[in-house]
């Protein structure tokens, strides 16, 4: 009761925020000061979500998230004196989970972690950028992104992703976890705009951040036992649910056991010398095409596990170092009307965690990885018999397909990070059969209605060929410059529960409000 | 009897001069001081497009006329005009050969079998915007039909243009050759407010072959990265306003994506010119329809009707000024003929960054007939040292090396 009051307490003043955010946004002016120098600008953003199925367990018409974000985004320009430029820009985010206290059905096991976790991000980006004739520096903590992919990462790998609160569903300028570093980049006057770009991380290392066991997105809660290769048709009951004897809040405080030893043993401890990071890009146009190259050393943000025999069969993670090669390219073409889009890279050294069926059961083996995307993007008109619709918009149509391969072998070994790789179904009962390539398809259509883009109504598809997928439709309304709200569904399609980046989160899907005021 | 024949000669040359379609034969029965509303819009019905004069009519603005001013072109831009002169002419496709800045069909006779493409020509270069030109603020308004705004803003470095061919004030001129293509012209144009369009950029690359395609790019801060964009689809609405990128200035798009014909003249009011004193600094316009000084121009009358079947725009009329070849008024029509749109442009008198006098396009605006809306597009003045209004730096000589970089857009769609 005491908590339902402070809960309650807790949405009155954030109504109490929304409301004077909504005074300040209807002034619709940014926060100025020192003439101009100092900028300031915002939002207030509240997203609630409700399950329509039984995720986890009794979900259904329950809270799914009621995440409340503050944001200030404040530049300061220390110098601008038409050569050189130098400006500090930061970004503060407050965030407030208030599912747990309005809902009492919400599984409440992750509340407390989920606060904690997540909370630590208040200063979430701060960095100098120094802007001289051809030469842009970038010293602090910031996000870095190179590629051509939505969604997929294969030059996006600089900084490490929070998928704790909304999985993939969130932007990925959200859930990118910003790291302290230094950017250098050189444009060459000419023709070609050669440029060559520059990332040095002294150390700031981060691992993905998952949801904390029983949370909303949380990974491994339901089905940690049920994922791709991890003992399958081993034992009595279905595949869903290898071990029927335990109910799913038996499991919870195991996987949050496996979540904190993550964490414990992942260097998210400020800088360490010793996780240094380096990288370089280079890009240029040619003809029509814009070309890039890029390479990156760095600390895999996913964990390999084993348990080590030198310490008495404790469970050890490991954060291997990869090496990224890769390459970008886009051409526009005058025939089709359409941006071609090229991503691929190849990851040298990449370690994962293997079940095998010797003592003790997890091993570590690693492979190289070779990735690609190819997309397009074409704005089209729809025709209609009067005229198009929208009357001066066209329908940004946007597609790719991804492609991954693993170039060893996996047969017959298993592979225990989720998501990566597929899992056939198995042949014989004892069969660890892994199929060593992954394939995704996305598409995307979005267009905008009247004046001002007041309304836009969005379609997202994404198919896994082995059987899972997600589509998400959403809508926006934006009636004036301050007030946005989305209304949308986020629907996971599978067939089982292991497939793929979507089979672990089968029957999760959920209907969500989004409600945001800006001021500028 | 001889006496009577030259009366009746004289009267035969008048009634010939009378009928004729030169514009200059059409009676004006307004003067510079009389103000154009409700009360007297009908001795102004021949000056004003009707969809237009109903707004008179209706009470929703007036019109206060003054002196025609010609719009002026810098020493440069006239010598390069003079240059030219004869030597320029059309290939088989349509295209300027010899054109090296200024007009390039400034003697144009009616009568040419390509005076209508050769107009839509002069049209296109005494587009005139010096060699470069930024914008530090500007502002789009949307207007709705019950009068409530909203707004696109440029905050700072909003605009920046440098043109690479027609040079004609600063070296090198008339051209920075660019490889593998020659380029024509590079823009960058910003967006600060409202929230959701904060920080993009959006980069433009326009090939002196009217067969290529624009080259766009964009900065979008919600992928936080630069992204390449179709340039194909320049009927598409700029940021949900009321015009589409091509409607910019009143027809920003290319020279032979249209078939023309002249048809016809006609003195109309306009906005071609604003006069000093100009309006303070700071954002005064509220509205679509501004009360401003308008004046009698002499304009010609040009059809452009798209190649594209896939435009959204069946026609589009410009009313351009005889004597400086600049757009003054613009109407499109729908895929079904219907009036869509009608546009004015106003040009201000500011001063170059070598010292010249130039009229510069300061603002346009666009009314929606078909949902009684529109947008209003105005540059913020300012001050100069020396007292002078201002609304753009022209001719400063603009480093296109930093500009029209993907690590410029970054920069700047991160302030």
């Amino acid at each position: 009761m005491e908590a339902r009051k402070k809960g309650k307490f807790i949405v009155v003043l954030l109504c109490l925020i929304g409301s004077v955010f909504l005074l300040l946004a209807k002034s619709s002016a940014a926060l100025t000061l020192l003439d101009d120098r100092v900028r300031i600008t915002g939002y207030f953003e509240n997203t609630t979500g409700w399950h329509t199925q039984d995720a986890l367990a009794a979900d259904r018409g329950h809270l799914s998230i009621c995440r409340n974000v503050f944001q200030l985004d404040t530049t300061i320009k220390l110098l601008e004196n038409g050569q050189t430029n130098i400006i500090l820009h930061n970004i503060f985010r407050f965030f407030y989970e208030a599912s747990f206290a309005l809902d009492d059905g919400v599984n409440r096991f992750p509340r407390d972690k989920m606060q904690i976790e997540q909370g630590n991000d208040k200063l979430r980006e701060l960095y100098l950028t120094i802007q001289s004739g051809q030469w842009r520096f970038s010293l602090g903590k910031q996000q870095l992104v190179w590629g051509e992919s939505d969604l997929f990462r294969m030059a996006d790998i600089i900084n490490p992703l929070d998928l704790s609160y909304n999985y993939i569903w969130a932007p990925f300028k959200d859930t990118r976890i910003p790291l302290w570093m230094l950017v250098g980049n050189y444009t060459f006057p000419g023709d070609h705009n050669y440029s060559i770009e520059v990332v040095f991380n002294p150390g700031d290392y981060h691992s993905w951040r998952l949801a904390d066991a029983g949370g909303n997105w949380s990974l491994p809660a339901k089905r940690f036992f049920s994922m791709p290769g991890f003992l399958p048709g081993t034992f009595p009951g279905p595949l869903d649910n290898p071990f029927p004897y335990l109910s799913y809040e038996d499991t919870l405080p195991t996987v949050q056991w496996f979540l904190d030893e993550w964490r414990r043993q992942s260097h998210n401890h400020g800088l360490r010398i010793d996780d240094w990071c380096a990288g370089a890009r280079v890009k240029g146009n040619f003809g029509p095409w814009d070309l890039g190259l890029f390479y990156y050393y760095g600390i895999s943000g996913l964990p390999t596990f084993y348990f080590d025999m030198a310490k008495g069969g404790a469970l050890t993670f490991r954060f291997p170092r990869q090496q990224n090669i890769g390459m970008t390219a886009n051409v526009y073409d005058d025939f089709t009307q359409t941006v071609w889009r090229f991503e691929s890279a190849y990851t040298t050294n990449g370690s994962l965690a293997a079940f095998q069926w010797v003592f003790p059961p997890m091993k570590e083996v690693s492979r190289d990885v070779v990735a690609f995307m190819l997309g397009f993007d074409r704005p089209t008109w729809l025709p209609s018999k009067k005229h198009h619709w929208p009357r001066q918009n066209t329908w940004f149509l946007s597609g790719q397909w991804f492609q991954k391969w693993a170039l060893s072998d996996y047969r017959k070994k298993g592979v225990v990070i989720p998501g990566v790789l597929e899992k056939t179904t198995p042949v014989a009962a004892l069969d660890m059969t892994n199929d060593n390539s992954q394939t995704m398809f996305t598409f995307t259509a979005n267009t905008f209605v009247g004046q001002g883009n007041k309304y836009s109504p969005q379609f997202l598809f994404m198919y896994d060929p082995s059987g899972n997928g997600a589509f998400w439709p959403s809508f926006t309304y934006s009636p004036n410059n301050w007030f946005w709200l989305q209304i949308g569904y986020q629907m996971i399609l599978s067939h089982n529960t292991r497939d793929g980046y979507m089979g672990l989160f089968r029957d999760n899907d959920q209907a969500y409000l989004q409600l945001k005021l800006s001021f500028y | 009897m001889r006496l009577k024949q030259v009366r009746v000669i004289i009267a035969v040359i008048t009634l010939t001069l009378a009928l004729s379609s030169s514009g200059w034969s059409q009676e004006v029965s307004v003067k510079p001081g009389d103000v154009i509303n409700k009360n007297n819009y009908q001795k102004a019905a021949d000056l004003i497009p009707p969809a237009i004069l109903e707004h008179i009519k209706n009470g929703d603005f007036q019109m206060p006329i003054t002196d025609y001013v010609a719009p002026t072109y810098t020493k440069g831009f006239q010598r390069a005009t003079e240059k030219g002169k004869g030597k320029v002419k059309l290939d088989e496709k349509g295209n300027l050969l010899n054109w090296e800045g200024g007009c390039p069909f400034p003697d144009l006779d009616l009568k040419d079998p390509k005076a209508a493409l050769k107009m839509a020509w002069n049209r296109d270069k005494c587009l005139y915007h010096g060699d470069d030109h930024g914008v530090d603020k500007y502002r789009l308004t949307m207007v709705n039909p019950q009068g409530k705004e909203r707004h696109l803003i440029g905050l700072e470095e909003s605009w920046r243009t440098v043109f690479f061919t027609g040079r004609t004030e600063i070296p090198p001129m008339p051209t920075i050759k660019t490889e593998p293509e020659q380029v024509r012209l590079k823009q960058l144009t910003s967006l600060d407010a409202p929230y959701d369009v904060k920080g993009i950029i959006h980069l433009k690359v326009r090939y002196e072959d009217e067969t290529k395609e624009d080259d766009i790019w964009m900065y979008l801060p919600t992928i936080r990265r630069v992204r390449r964009m179709v340039g194909a689809q320049r009927s598409e609405a700029f940021g949900g306003t009321d015009c589409t990128y091509d409607d910019i200035t009143l027809y920003m798009g290319r020279c032979l994506e249209n078939e023309y014909k002249i048809a016809g003249e006609q003195k109309i009011l306009t906005t071609i010119s604003v006069l000093p004193p100009y309006k303070p600094a700071g954002w005064a316009r509220k509205g679509v329809f501004e009360e401003e000084p308008y004046m009698v121009t002499d304009c010609y009358i040009l059809e452009a009707k798209p190649v594209d079947p896939n435009y959204i725009y069946s026609k589009r009329v410009i009313w351009i000024d005889k004597k400086t070849w600049q757009s003054a008024v613009s109407q499109v029509y729908d895929k079904k003929g219907t009036l869509w749109k009608t546009g004015y442009n106003n040009t201000a008198k500011i001063k170059t960054g070598i010292g010249d006098y130039m009229s510069y396009g300061i603002g346009f605006w666009w009314y929606d007939h078909q949902a009684s809306r529109g947008t209003v597009y105005e540059q913020f003045p300012f001050t100069l040292c020396g007292g002078e209004m201002q609304y753009a730096k022209v001719s400063t000589n603009l480093d296109y090396n930093k500009y029209f970089t993907q690590a410029f857009m970054k920069e700047r769609g991160e302030r």
